[in-house]
């Protein structure tokens, strides 16, 4: 049974229906009189009586109604949107539970897991804000140390990548890195999607690594034929650390951070480094990327089963209590004339 | 009723305000001759051979002055008996809360046990649509009577079909020569149907007994809504209660108690208002009013 596309939990229930005949037959509430013709003709009156049994009508068969349960199913919509499919994939080593923010301080050797300012959670706000901005994104996400646990595959439920990122932010960081194979991992979950539109990696991390050969061949391998784009977001802990600086004289030229920087770019996909060195330059980070990856996207959505009794039931108390209302002042106008 | 019985039954005196003729002894005033208190003139007493009544002073000045030689006796007007006559509405609407058959029935026994009283007659005429013979009584002077017409109308059933039209046929049932009819009821009806009514009754002495509702059993509510049936018919009225009605329903059972009394007015009938038991005494205060 559907009308409208709403189709009823309990339909047998319908067949109560009629009952909002009731308020036009009962007139249990009679009151013998000697003579109605002392009884002054009011059209007005009429006018309310007929209300009140239409607000009487509306209240059985609104009651009647929820009864019945009407509900629209679940429905798969197709519409094209602008945005980009992104897994994120954040570094969950104990490093990232450092505060953020250390221009000028040495490294700070406090932990701070419940503080507000570790990198982790500095992250966790702007990765939010990123994806509350995006409403037709489709995300991924993917928390790594020595191990990738694919969290959340990808996904247009916006409530569950933002209780995944509220999630990760949480606890403490293990103590091993292993970017390759949060990479992979994140390759992996485009592999088994039709492509759609464009397709993004971001990193969140606050080191690099050098990666073994068999590592760099597969990845670089895999992301051309995937066709995504990298974004690294790279959480600075030490203050002149920069990946930019080519000079000769480089001390820090071989850092695992430099190595990684120079790999992504010799990987051949589009790729950008965000260095952070402040919640300011996060944000701009954050920025940038959203301004980028805006593609069209076909996009699928769920819309849910959705349960359509509460306007009913709405409409149910609202007439209910105009009728009670109507009910108490005549009970009072009653006693008021008997007095 | 048993403390009722025990209780002595209440009565009023009344007075017919005409002279009967009739050849029954009574106690109103009459136009026949015979055994009496009022003087009605002289007689030969060949014609009426009753020596007690010789008038001798009267029969010396009535043949000194015409010659004759007639012995003349004093002739009386004799008192005779009237009937009472108890029309009884017993439509829907005389049986709701503060009227009731109960009453009806006390003001029945009340009139019936003065009229025996006095050696009056009393009949009853119990009507609603139309005439009702089980609440029916020819006028008789029975001593058991008062009781059983009352019982008549406290058994009596509910009327059947609505209205007063037999107030018409009830007042056609009245033969009687003389007659004081009470006519009971709450007159919440045409006032044409009274006014035709007391038209056949004229010859009579009429006294309405008009029964007043509670105004509740009129207007049944002060504010909201309010739906109403009428007793007689079942119509069904219903109004949102408010001052304007009130005002306007206030005005219209004015304007129809005032066309009621001027009805009467015309008739030369005066009414007796109720809302409850009629006693003994308010009759009694009427009938003295009367003169």
């Amino acid at each position: 049974m559907s009308m409208l596309g709403i189709q009823w939990t309990s339909p047998m229930m319908l067949i109560l229906l009629p009952l909002l005949l009731l308020p036009w037959f009962t007139h249990n509430q009679d009151k013998t009189v000697a003579w109605t013709s002392f009884v002054p003709v009011d059209s007005l009156s009429n006018v309310i009586g007929m209300g009140l049994k239409l607000l009487a009508s509306a209240v059985i068969a609104s009651l009647v109604i929820t009864l019945a349960g009407p509900y629209m199913p679940e429905q798969k919509v197709e519409r094209v949107g602008s945005g980009a499919e992104v897994v994120i994939l954040v570094d969950r080593s104990r490093s990232m539970d450092d505060p953020f923010s250390t221009r000028g301080k040495a490294l700070a050797v406090n932990r701070t897991v419940g503080k507000g300012d570790s990198k982790r959670r500095i992250a966790k706000k702007y990765l939010m804000e990123f994806v509350n901005k995006r409403p037709d994104d489709r995300f991924g996400f993917v928390l790594f140390s020595d191990k990738s646990l694919d969290l959340l595959p990808l996904s247009y439920n916006k409530e569950s990548i933002r209780q995944t990122i509220n999630a990760s932010a949480l606890g403490k960081g293990l103590s091993e890195t292993n970017i390759a194979k949060a990479m992979i991992t994140a390759a992996e979950m485009y592999s088994q999607e039709d492509y759609r539109g464009s397709r993004t990696v971001l990193l969140v991390s606050d080191g690099g690594q050098e990666f073994s050969e068999e590592n760099k061949q597969k990845i670089a391998e895999m992301y051309k034929r995937e066709n995504l784009t990298l974004y690294w977001v790279y959480m600075r802990s030490t203050t002149g650390l920069s990946l930019q600086e080519e000079g000769e004289g480089d001390s820090w030229k071989n850092t695992p951070e430099k190595r990684l920087h120079s790999f992504f770019k010799g990987l051949g996909v589009p790729y950008k480094v965000f260095e952070i060195e402040s919640v300011k330059s996060f944000s701009e980070a954050i920025d940038t990327i959203d301004k980028q990856e805006s593609q069209t996207l076909i996009v699928d959505e769920i819309i849910p089963r959705e349960i359509k009794t509460a306007p009913f039931f709405i409409l149910a108390m609202i007439t209910m209590m105009l009728l009670v209302f109507a009910q108490f002042y005549t009970a009072w106008g009653v006693r008021k004339a008997y007095e | 009723m048993s403390e009722n019985k025990k209780r002595q039954q209440d009565e009023f005196s009344y007075r017919y305000p005409h002279k009967v003729y009739g050849s029954l002894p009574g106690v109103h005033q009459g136009k026949s001759l015979g055994t009496g208190d009022s003087f009605a003139g002289f007689s030969d007493l060949f014609d009426y051979p009753d020596p007690r009544r010789l008038d001798l002073r009267a029969t010396i000045r009535d043949n000194m002055a015409t010659g004759n030689d007639n012995y003349l006796v004093k002739r009386y007007q004799q008192r005779s008996p009237i009937t009472l006559w108890m029309m009884a509405d017993l439509s829907r609407s005389m049986a709701i809360s503060n009227v009731n058959h109960e009453q009806l029935a006390n003001l029945t026994e009340l009139v019936a046990h003065s009229a025996v009283g006095l050696g009056d007659r009393f009949g009853l005429a119990g009507f609603d649509s139309g005439l009702r013979h089980d609440v029916h009584m020819m006028p008789t002077r029975q001593r058991s009577m008062p009781l059983i017409a009352a019982d008549m109308i406290r058994d009596a059933g509910p009327a059947t079909t609505a209205g007063v039209d037999g107030l018409i046929h009830a007042a056609n049932m009245i033969t009687s020569k003389h007659a004081i009819v009470f006519l009971a009821s709450d007159f919440c009806c045409d006032i044409n149907v009274i006014d035709k009514a007391l038209r056949q009754l004229s010859r009579y002495t009429v006294v309405p007994v008009v029964w007043q509702h509670d105004d509740v059993n009129h207007l049944p509510s002060h504010a909201g809504w309010t739906e109403m049936c009428d007793s007689e018919t079942g119509e069904r009225r219903s109004v949102w209660m408010r001052p304007s009605i009130k005002k306007r329903w206030k005005q219209t059972m004015d304007e129809h108690f005032e066309q009621l009394t001027a009805c009467f007015m015309r008739h030369r009938v005066r009414p007796l208002f109720t809302d409850g038991d009629v006693t003994g005494e308010q009759l009694t205060n009427y009938f003295l009013g009367r003169k």
